[in-house]
């Protein structure tokens, strides 16, 4: 935790004491960023609003100190993201599989049409948890397009220049993997 | 747009626009009044625990332990005077002597020294201070000790020119005392042969 408001955390003596926050609020702007930002790593919707609601939890243990962060929404992304990389960490393969796409595919569609929307999902899920890590890290954040490269890169730890690297990367290696599982197929 | 890249956007969609299920914030703000309800509840109990008592339960615990060792103390002068009861005449051994003084100076006046010092040999219940010492000692009240050789020649001057003293040891004085006491029978008897020849008559 310490690691994680270490970057963002300023020192309150260096600038004027902002007004208190309100958890409330914070909860109705972030809690569904907060929810896709874990669920694009764990996959799995009950499991991401866990890691919301600890989230919260932490940012109500250091509500005395919330004054001094400087950038809410990305120390609350990391804490998130973090939080979300902990609970994969202790999940299985097997069950990370089985989740796998079944939150994902759409809902409107036919039987027919959705088997086959969830086949393909599932094909350019497993590639992309294939990836590098970093890549993948990378490309799952800036999937949500609600943050940034500077955002992505203080969520990560990176410099800017480095995101966007590897998210050309990222993005490169996946269409060869994807075009080359399609011509398999 | 390749058909690879139609099939990334539509998987990367599918994430960006995943919704959590309704009454999710009300949840977490649930959660969130919980928790606090919880540390609310810990901090009474801390409160009104140890934690902040700890320092005064410290200090008391000092304090009884310190009120423990003196007593303990105590009891065990109290048990030592007990077991050795010819201590406690040494230790106050003052107080009697002092006492023997004041006997001294009282009874002097009337009685030659010879006569004096078997009388300073008597135990006597004199007034002692006021001590746990000497209140809770079986020994109590101490045996007098004999005089010195200087409180003896101090009795001697003291009642050098007593007058019994001095009628003992002048023979004109004890041969007109013993006229006197001589004189005194024969008047009584000659009273009384007087008397019983009335009678008789």
């Amino acid at each position: 935790m310490a690691s994680i408001e270490g970057c963002s955390l300023a020192l309150s003596f260096m600038e004027d004491a902002p007004p208190a926050v309100d958890l409330t609020e914070l909860v109705g702007t972030y809690s569904t960023l907060l929810f896709r930002v874990a669920n694009s790593v764990l996959r799995s919707r009950t499991e991401a609003e866990d890691v919301v609601q600890e989230v919260f939890l932490r940012v109500w243990e250091h509500r005395k100190s919330l004054s001094a962060v400087r950038d809410m929404r990305v120390w609350l992304v990391r804490i998130a993201w973090n939080l979300a990389l902990d609970h994969k960490r202790r999940k299985r393969p097997a069950q990370l599989e089985q989740t796998f796409g079944n939150s994902l595919a759409s809902a409107c569609l036919p039987a027919d049409a959705a088997i086959e929307e969830d086949q393909r999902l599932r094909a350019v899920l497993g590639e992309i948890e294939r990836l590098p890590k970093a890549e993948r890290h990378v490309l799952l954040l800036s999937a949500l397009e609600e943050l940034g490269n500077s955002e992505i890169a203080a969520v990560l730890g990176r410099t800017e220049s480095a995101v966007r690297a590897l998210l050309f990367r990222a993005r490169a290696r996946l269409r060869e993997r994807v075009e080359k599982g399609s011509k398999f197929r | 747009m390749s058909d690879a890249e139609k099939k990334i956007a539509a998987a990367l969609a599918r994430l960006r626009e995943a919704e959590p299920s309704a009454g999710l914030e009300r949840r977490i703000l649930e959660g969130l009044a919980e928790r606090e309800r919880r540390v609310t509840v810990a901090r009474w109990y801390n409160w009104r625990g140890t934690r902040s008592w700890r320092p005064a339960i410290a200090l008391s615990l000092a304090c009884a332990l310190l009120l423990a060792a003196g007593v303990t103390s105590f009891l065990f002068e109290s048990g030592r005077i007990d077991s050795h009861p010819r201590t406690i005449s040494r230790q106050s051994a003052g107080a009697p002597q002092s006492a023997h003084h004041k006997i001294v100076s009282q009874v002097s006046p009337i009685q030659p020294p010879g006569v004096i010092l078997p009388v300073l040999r008597k135990p006597h219940h004199t007034p002692q201070p006021n001590t746990k010492d000497a209140a809770s000692g079986p020994g109590f009240p101490a045996p007098p000790l004999p005089l010195t050789e200087q409180e003896r020649l101090l009795l001697r001057l003291a009642h050098r020119n007593d007058p019994q003293v001095r009628t003992i040891l002048n023979p004109e004085q004890r041969a007109a005392e013993a006229a006197r006491a001589t004189e005194q029978f024969q008047q009584f008897f000659a009273i009384n042969a007087a008397e019983m020849r009335r009678q008789l008559e």
